[in-house]
């Protein structure tokens, strides 16, 4: 070191001296530092170059347009629409007060303190990010946001596709709803690739055709800044928008019913008899599904939830009701096929049929005397019938209600159809342990007992009468549309045929008559509701079910008994009668007798329907 | 090695503390600032080494603030710091006419003045970003801290000149120094600004050297330097340690604090040897790059030049670091040395601390890349170091 014998040097020496170590080092630091930069930018170079070319480069998902459902017209059912977000950019706001409180005085169902909260909150690293303060604005707050764009940096509004549906509550019920995808989901092997945010169907047929109807996203690279903008993009993958959907159903007549339905509680379901194209399948009472299309408010939730009528519940395919009456023609045909009795064959009816101890009543108390099978059904005499429950084994009926549908799921596509009950002497053991009494085939006979039907089912069978012995799987999707997978695909050859059932013509055409005078007959129990109209004349069959037993029946007029004791009213027809172009059942819940309260709703339906094919 | 000729003919170092100083300082008040028969005796290199690393300052300033949807050939960065360079060189052009032995008497009084300003920080200064290191004087805002650095090297080489004790000093001796520097580094630690109170103690120990220290006292020096380092860590404020914690392990917090070190290494290595090409690194285009037309210019520079860029930008610096040294050795008298000496250093440590905080060697502390960085201040202070640089070489011969 230099400076240890300074005091032999000159002043000048010694500096020398000791600027020559500082130069030293600064040349030791100088090359440390270059040894850095040729490690950085040489050694570590095509590392470093990677993660630049990471940091502006990112892959984003193009979200593919969902399916568009619509009719057998061609009408929309479900559509895409645009719906405005509004969003806020954290980094791009100082006065987040003054901001918050502005949008709080323009848009409902903000708050000042949850927007100054949600700011707060943002971590340093996200501040780039839009948060999302409200979605699907109304035209009037995205009129208001526009217009003060200017006061308001740093707030955005995002685009983007939301579903809708036109018809609302009209068909709710078919078309469903859609749900965000949640995080138990998330996790399972079926939704791998789900994003969180994604939609997916919840109920009808957007839950039934998630796959079909979702589209595959597509992906695109941005390049972005440091605060995330997107300086430009490219698509690596457009996205496929998801396939569309063509129903059976006429919006027309679906519409039409769902207003005659008013405020009933209850389902009508129509069918094409020609190849069970369902035409119409009303629930009542609805709820609007565009309510779901963006997050469902908690009071709209609990409203619906909570709500005794449980308006979410499908009536026409979940609904399992006695089907009263309606049952009789089928009971009818068994016994005519079976050889138990002939059209001709009369029983007495005396206002009662007592078997054993018990008195089986007829609901005309005064009786209807000699009974054939064409009176049986018009007038409906509930003694006919305990006659031929006497004579016809449960199992028979077990058999041929099967081939009408009964007892088993329509196979509709939609979830969570039920299957109603078409009980046998084999079920009866399994299930309540016991064997199968006469007593209970005499109420089977008359729609009562063990037996329950969906009112989808109710229409099916009526369109094998409709038709003249064919039944056909009632379906709610057009043929040509593609199909889901193999399975179903089987199902739809079959459906398209349809099945024979083993009900001789003759016999068919016997019943078909006695149906066309329950209607057309002045002593009919529905001829008030009879179609006048030339070549458009109904046939059908009025029911009554009983929902508690028949001693409190006894109470005078359906007036004095609480709304939720009085019987079900069924009334299942078709027309024209000569060459059927219409199936339909009604079932009002609590409706008292159903010649006065379905019947009126079918034949305004039918009318309605007939009409529109003329024109 | 040999980093200065001593030519024979070259005349004995003068004391300041002599007599023969005192009466020479008189003469040169009357004498001429400038006389066309001296005009060789300036030194063209250092002033052409400046005018080159501003030209390539402004040159990456475009490329930094540099907006295609803007358009115009320069941006308004580049404009205002070409209009400073401007200033600074009017300021230093100024400076130049009057003899270096002016500020050996104004020495002192400076040194207070910048005491005054630092305590008037304390009372008065604004706060921004939790650090109170501004004075608001009719509307600007002035950085006293800037201020003193400049003070304390003219206190000290005022004092370590004008001593009649010789060197070598051991730590007794040096007791004076100490307390000159120590004075407004507590000042500055207390805004608090670690970076300017390193840089204060790093330049005032060059000059100490320079003037001779005993080898006990640097042994003493660097264990109690060691000492405090670790000692130090229980009073820092929490940003600085996190600084020093993120500048230990920068992938610990990628989106923090660890951010600026992460993005302005990546910037570097991204421009491997020839550099992504002038106007075309991404990491400073699209702002991934902090701070990158002040602070973190070098990594601009680097990720568009590569590493030849660096290397050619590094030996500018180097050639004017070695020419100043050079200037500190051939100054006339003891007081120019020490001066000319705390100025290289100033220049050396700047260079040092900035490249090595943006390529990840150092913690951050905020300190600028003199002569390249976008600022007013740092150029003035600067230029004004590199005119009285000149000024020292512009008299070396008496």
């Amino acid at each position: 070191m230099a400076n240890v014998d300074n005091s032999k040097k000159s002043k000048r020496e010694q500096i020398a001296a000791n600027g020559r170590v500082i130069m030293i080092v600064m040349g030791l630091i100088v090359a440390g530092i270059t040894l850095r930069l040729w490690y950085l930018q040489i050694v570590q170079g095509e590392y470093y170059n990677q993660k630049s070319q990471d940091n502006r480069i990112r892959t984003r998902r193009i979200r593919a347009l969902r399916g568009i459902i619509t009719d057998r017209n061609g009408e929309i059912l479900a559509d895409n629409s645009l719906g405005f977000n509004l969003q806020l950019i954290p980094e791009s706001i100082d006065q987040i007060e003054e901001v918050a409180d502005l949008l709080t005085s323009q848009i409902d169902g903000l708050d000042t303190d949850t927007i100054v909260n949600l700011y707060q909150k943002t971590p340093s690293c996200a501040r780039h990010q839009p948060l999302t303060l409200k979605k699907n604005l109304n035209p009037n707050e995205l009129a208001r946001v526009e217009a003060r764009k200017f006061e308001l940096p740093g707030i955005l509004i995002e685009t983007e596709p939301i579903r809708e549906y036109p018809y609302d509550e009209v068909c709710s019920h078919i078309i469903g709803y859609l749900g965000f995808v949640n995080n138990r989901e998330l996790e399972l092997p079926a939704y791998k690739s789900y994003a969180r945010d994604d939609l997916v169907g919840r109920s009808g047929i957007e839950a039934r055709y998630q796959e079909y109807l979702r589209g595959e996203d597509g992906q695109r690279q941005v390049e972005v800044n440091a605060r995330g903008r997107e300086l430009s993009a490219y698509t690596i993958q457009p996205a496929q928008s998801g396939k569309n959907l063509e129903l059976t159903i006429d919006i027309d007549l679906q519409q039409h019913a769902f207003e005659l339905m008013g405020t009933n509680v209850g389902s009508l379901v129509a069918i094409n008899p020609k190849n069970g194209e369902i035409l119409a399948l009303v629930s009542t009472p609805s709820f609007s599904n565009n309510l779901f299309a963006t997050r469902i408010s908690t009071k709209d939730w609990q409203k619906i939830n909570s709500d005794p009528l449980h308006p979410l519940q499908n009536r026409p395919i979940q609904g399992c009701y006695p089907p009263g009456s309606t049952i009789k023609p089928l009971i009818a045909a068994v016994a005519l096929t079976d050889q138990i009795i002939t059209p001709q064959t009369s029983f007495s009816c005396s206002g009662a049929m007592t078997l054993g101890n018990t008195r089986f009543r007829c609901w005309n108390r005064y009786g209807h005397g000699n009974v054939d099978l064409y009176r049986s059904l018009k007038e409906s005499c509930d003694v006919y019938y305990y006659n031929l429950a006497t004579r016809i084994a449960i199992d028979r009926i077990a058999a041929y209600g099967a081939q009408f549908g009964l007892g088993q799921t329509c196979g509709v596509e939609l979830p969570e159809e039920k299957s109603g009950l078409l009980p046998s002497s084999s079920w009866k053991l399994k299930n309540v342990h016991d064997q199968w009494y006469t007593g209970d085939t005499i109420a089977i006979c008359i729609g009562q007992g063990y037996l329950t039907t969906t009112p989808l089912q109710i229409a099916a069978m009526y369109t094998v009468f409709a038709n003249g012995g064919t039944y056909y799987k009632p379906h709610l999707v057009k043929e040509k549309n593609e199909p889901l997978d193999s399975s179903s695909n089987q199902s739809r050859s079959s459906r398209a045929v349809g099945t024979r059932v083993e009900i001789s013509d003759h016999h068919m055409q016997a019943i078909r008559k006695a149906l066309w005078q329950v209607v057309n007959n002045k002593r009919g129990t529905a001829f008030k509701y009879r179609i006048t109209i030339e070549g458009c004349e109904m046939a059908g069959k009025t029911g009554t079910a009983q929902v508690i037993k028949q001693s409190l029946e006894d109470l005078k007029g359906s007036k004095d008994i609480p709304w939720r004791f009085r019987d079900h009213a069924w009334f299942a027809a078709f027309a024209p009668y000569n060459d059927p172009e219409i199936t339909i059942a009604v079932l009002v819940e609590h409706g008292g007798h159903g010649g006065s309260t379905a019947a009126p709703i079918a034949r305004q339906a039918i009318e309605f329907y007939l009409n529109k094919l003329k024109q | 090695m040999t980093f200065s000729r001593q030519t024979p003919h070259r005349p004995p170092l003068i004391d300041a503390n002599s007599d023969e100083f005192a009466s020479l300082s008189k003469s040169h008040l009357t004498e001429l600032p400038l006389d066309r028969n001296r005009l060789h005796d300036f030194d063209y290199l250092t002033l052409g080494l400046t005018f080159l690393l501003v030209a390539l300052g402004l040159l990456t300033i475009y490329s930094t603030t540099y907006n295609p949807e803007a358009g115009g050939w320069l941006t308004a960065y580049c404009r205002r710091q070409a209009t400073w360079f401007s200033i600074a060189l009017i300021v230093g052009g100024g400076l130049f006419i009057f003899h270096y032995n002016y500020l050996y008497q104004a020495a002192y009084p400076l040194y207070g003045f910048g005491l005054l300003l630092l305590l008037a920080v304390e009372v008065a200064g604004s706060k921004h970003m939790g650090a109170t290191r501004w004075l608001s004087i009719g509307g600007m805002n002035v950085q006293p801290s800037e201020f003193a650095k400049l003070t304390v090297i003219l206190a000290l080489a005022r004092y370590l000149s004008g001593r009649r004790l010789p060197p070598p000093y051991n730590l007794k001796e040096l007791l004076t120094p100490v307390v000159i520097v120590a004075l407004p580094s507590f000042l500055i630690l207390k805004q608090p600004d670690l970076g300017t109170t390193m840089l204060i103690i790093l330049i005032s120990g060059v000059v100490i050297f320079i003037a001779g220290i005993t080898r006990g006292t640097i042994i003493t020096i660097t264990i109690s330097a060691l000492t405090a380092a670790f000692g130090g860590w229980h009073f820092l404020h929490d940003y600085q340690r996190q600084r020093v914690l993120t500048f230990i392990n920068p992938e610990n917090d990628p989106l923090g604090s660890g951010y600026h070190i992460a993005q302005s290494k990546i910037a570097i290595g991204a421009g491997k040897l020839f550099g992504k090409g002038f106007l075309k690194g991404t990491q400073n285009t699209l702002h991934f790059l902090p701070e990158q037309h002040t602070d973190f210019i070098f990594a601009a520079y680097a990720e568009q030049w590569g590493f030849l860029g660096t290397i050619i930008l590094l030996a500018l610096y180097f050639a004017f670091l070695f020419r100043a040294l050079n200037i500190a050795m051939e100054a006339r008298d003891t007081f120019g040395s020490y001066l000319a000496s705390g100025i290289a250093a100033t220049f050396f440590w700047q260079v040092t601390i900035n490249i090595g905080m943006v390529s990840g060697l150092m913690p951050v502390v905020g300190i600028p890349l003199p002569l390249f960085s976008y600022g007013g201040t740092s150029m003035l202070t600067s230029l004004a170091l590199i005119s009285i640089l000149l000024n020292i070489h512009y008299h070396r011969k008496a």
